[in-house]
């Protein structure tokens, strides 16, 4: 009696604090609140990337007492083969993944079927199937697949952002993850137990400016062109010229990244902002609103194009040979001469024409944010050799990329001032609050008489006469440029390849939105007009219908193109002139 | 006073034994020997308390049922925030572009390649295709 009594009050009294404290580890138990990371979504609100629940179903191997017979019953459930359940039920540790981030309804099936099959057996019998266990968690899904996976990017294993959008903007889309306590009972939490430490909060949403549908239509427009071309990739970039909002952002080709096991590293770049390429002539149209702009020369100025051209120690050549022509600066954006424009750009100096460059944005980051993004290749005006000045002028010798092409046409477009492009509409945090994306900033290029200026000549390209009349949309003014330009090929330095592309926006006389279509090394024929200006019709005739863009009605007026054509009209008008004189 | 001492004395005696003899003056007897009845007290308390420990037992009993309850309404919210979502995915497969495209087609519809608009004196804004051959540049 006396021993039990100071056995008492040892374990009691003595020990209390200590047993208490034991009881309370094991039974008291802290877990992981996880936070969904926010959405992204297009501009209606269709989601791009968004967490759903998932439920992974993981195994205490010490309780499985025949994980053959275990596994043959659960694998057929669950979709998994038997051999790879067997495996993971096999062992002696207390915890083991079976199948990771399963849907719930895969659990929910499980676990009745389990339920069914254990209540032919007793409480304790040793057939029931015991030791398999869900644990919920959140998983990233892509309901669009492939159309805008280059931009969106998709999550790592860890739940990361590992491209794209979802890793620049990784911070704000994460959610804070919480903590909660219970207290353990045999195999589950007791409930009422639970006590929340810390609430888990969600990420914020992200809206991005992009429009599903028009990215549906662009996607499927440049997904064509790519494959019936053999090119290496394309993109299509939809702009809206005044605020910088892109509403479609394609490549081709793409991915999956619901699925990106076996996905190269090539197709997860995103080539609008990370490939540079030389533009070709649609770099023509900066060289003439410098000219323009500078007061050297108008639209209707008459300069002798000749087929070939030697400048320092090279020959340069028009697209396809010609006799000596008479035509206006018009008439030479029209046809796309590169001797013509090599003239223009000889009414300025160097230091005049890399300034007008670099306004353009040539050499400098858009401000799109976009991961990656590349500030182009535009040598130092010291480092140009006698060659380079011309070459600049018709747009070969520096580099940009797609979304740097299309801002310099969405300046043309926004009567000459340049607004930073972005993809990002606002957000919305965990409360649903939504705050909207700050004004883009924007500069003033050039004048908006010269801006006009170029729009009118820009029509001319879209014209029967023009580089690209598969690109006229029938009732609209439509303004735009080709371009067909040497690739550089990076294995040997040199150009092998072209770079076909098409630049335009409509309506021309009061621009709505800007299309950019750009495809990269394509096969067989590889002209900018004949494979860009189809893609931009389409995806253009869309944009305008779905926006509700009517035309506006205005007739074009013809710039001449030719010094006859010029001649002609002026002759007409002075004829008109005189007879209205004399009927006065 | 030594003449009356002895006078005193007898006083004192007499008066030691009257009060003795009312010092020794039966009383009566009223509980003719019990002590004092406690079994009803002690009953009050008892049944207090248990009375009090039943009702906890029941407010414990019914938090504890609620706690179960809260669990199982809070596992039935995962369950329909999860159809929700299965549902959220068919409604998306349903109504993206490629299905709705693929439903118009079925349909014999063809996409508008030439946007036309109508305008305030209801007359169609219609202009024809024109072919043209393809110039390079």
């Amino acid at each position: 009696m006396f021993m039990f009594g100071l056995r008492l009050i040892q374990v009691q009294a003595l020990q209390a604090g200590d047993y208490r404290s034991r009881a309370v580890n094991e039974m008291e138990k802290v877990k992981t609140l996880q936070a969904p990371r926010g959405d992204i979504t297009d501009i209606n609100g269709v989601p791009f990337a968004r967490s759903v629940a998932a439920t992974s179903i993981v195994v205490d191997q010490t309780q499985i007492t025949n994980p053959a017979k275990v596994a043959a019953f659960v694998a057929p459930i669950i979709g998994m083969k038997v051999q790879d359940v067997q495996a993971a039920l096999t062992g002696t540790r207390k915890w083991n993944m079976v199948f990771r981030n399963a849907k719930p309804a895969t659990w929910l099936k499980l676990s009745a079927a389990i339920d069914q099959y254990n209540s032919q057996f007793k409480a304790m019998s040793p057939e029931r199937i015991i030791g398999l266990f869900p644990e919920r968690s959140y998983v990233r899904e892509y309901p669009s697949g492939r159309l805008i996976a280059s931009l969106i990017g998709f999550v790592n294993h860890d739940g990361v952002g590992a491209t794209g959008l979802e890793s620049s903007m990784n911070s704000t889309i994460k959610g804070i993850d919480g903590k909660y306590s219970y207290a353990n009972g045999y195999k589950a939490e007791i409930p009422g137990s639970q006590s929340e430490i810390i609430p888990a909060q969600s990420g914020t949403s992200i809206r991005l400016t992009v429009d599903r549908d028009i990215q549906w239509v662009a996607s499927k427009a440049i997904a064509d062109v790519v494959k019936s071309s053999r090119a290496l990739s394309g993109t299509v970039i939809v702009m809206d010229p005044k605020t910088g909002q892109i509403l479609a952002h394609a490549t081709a080709p793409t991915f999956d990244p619901n699925d990106t096991t076996k996905v190269s590293l090539v197709a997860m770049r995103n080539p609008s902002v990370l490939d540079v390429y030389e533009p070709g002539s649609t770099g023509k149209v900066i060289t003439l609103a410098a000219a323009i702009e500078e007061k050297k020369i108008t639209p209707e100025t008459v300069l002798t194009i000749p087929y070939a051209l030697k400048r320092s120690i090279k020959t340069f050549h028009d697209h396809e040979p010609h006799p000596t022509q008479r035509l206006t600066a018009a008439g030479v954006l029209a046809v796309s001469s590169n001797t013509g424009s090599i003239q223009i750009g000889e009414m300025l100096s160097n230091d005049k024409l890399y300034e007008y460059l670099t306004k353009f944005g040539i050499g400098t980051k858009t401000g799109s944010g976009l991961p990656g993004e590349s500030r182009g290749i535009l040598p130092k005006v010291a480092d140009w050799s006698g060659t380079t000045a011309p070459t600049v002028a018709f747009g070969q010798g520096y580099s940009l990329t797609a979304m740097q092409a299309t801002s310099v046409f969405a300046t043309i477009a926004n009567d000459g001032v340049r607004v930073s492009p972005t993809v990002i509409a606002g957000t919305s945090d965990s409360s649903g609050n939504y705050t909207p994306s700050a004004t883009r900033e924007s500069v003033r290029v050039i004048s908006a008489e010269t801006a006009a200026q170029m729009r009118l000549m820009m029509e001319s390209v879209v014209s029967a006469n023009g580089t690209a009349p598969s690109a006229a949309i029938p009732g609209y003014r439509v303004a735009g440029k080709t371009g067909t330009a040497q690739r550089i090929d990076d294995t040997c330095g040199c150009y092998r390849g072209y770079t076909a592309s098409f630049i335009g926006f409509a309506p021309a006389d009061n621009p709505a939105y800007v299309i950019s279509v750009t495809i990269q090394d394509p096969k067989g024929m590889h002209w900018g007009g004949y494979l860009g200006g189809p893609v931009f019709k389409k995806v253009m005739s869309f944009v305008l219908q779905s926006k509700g863009i009517a035309p506006t009605g205005t007739k074009v007026e013809p710039i001449p193109l030719t010094e006859k054509q010029l001649l002609a009209e002026r002759k007409l008008i002075a004829d008109k002139k005189a007879a209205s004189v004399k009927t006065n | 006073m030594t003449a009356l001492a002895p006078a005193i004395t007898r006083s004192k005696e007499i008066f030691v034994e009257k009060t003795s003899l009312v010092a020794l003056k039966l009383v009566p007897d009223l509980s003719e020997g019990k002590q004092a009845d406690r079994k009803f007290f002690a009953l009050f308390v008892s049944v207090v308390g248990g009375i009090g420990l039943m009702f906890l037992l029941l407010i414990n009993t019914l938090l504890a049922q609620d706690a179960f309850e809260l669990t199982s309404l809070k596992l039935e919210a995962k369950l329909v925030s999860d159809e929700r979502e299965a549902i959220a995915r068919q409604i998306d497969k349903i109504s993206s572009p490629e299905a709705l495209a693929k439903s118009a087609t079925a349909l014999g519809m063809k996409p508008s390649e030439n946007p036309t608009f109508l305008s305030l004196d209801k007359t169609a804004i219609e202009k024809e295709v024109i072919e043209v051959p393809v110039k390079n540049g």
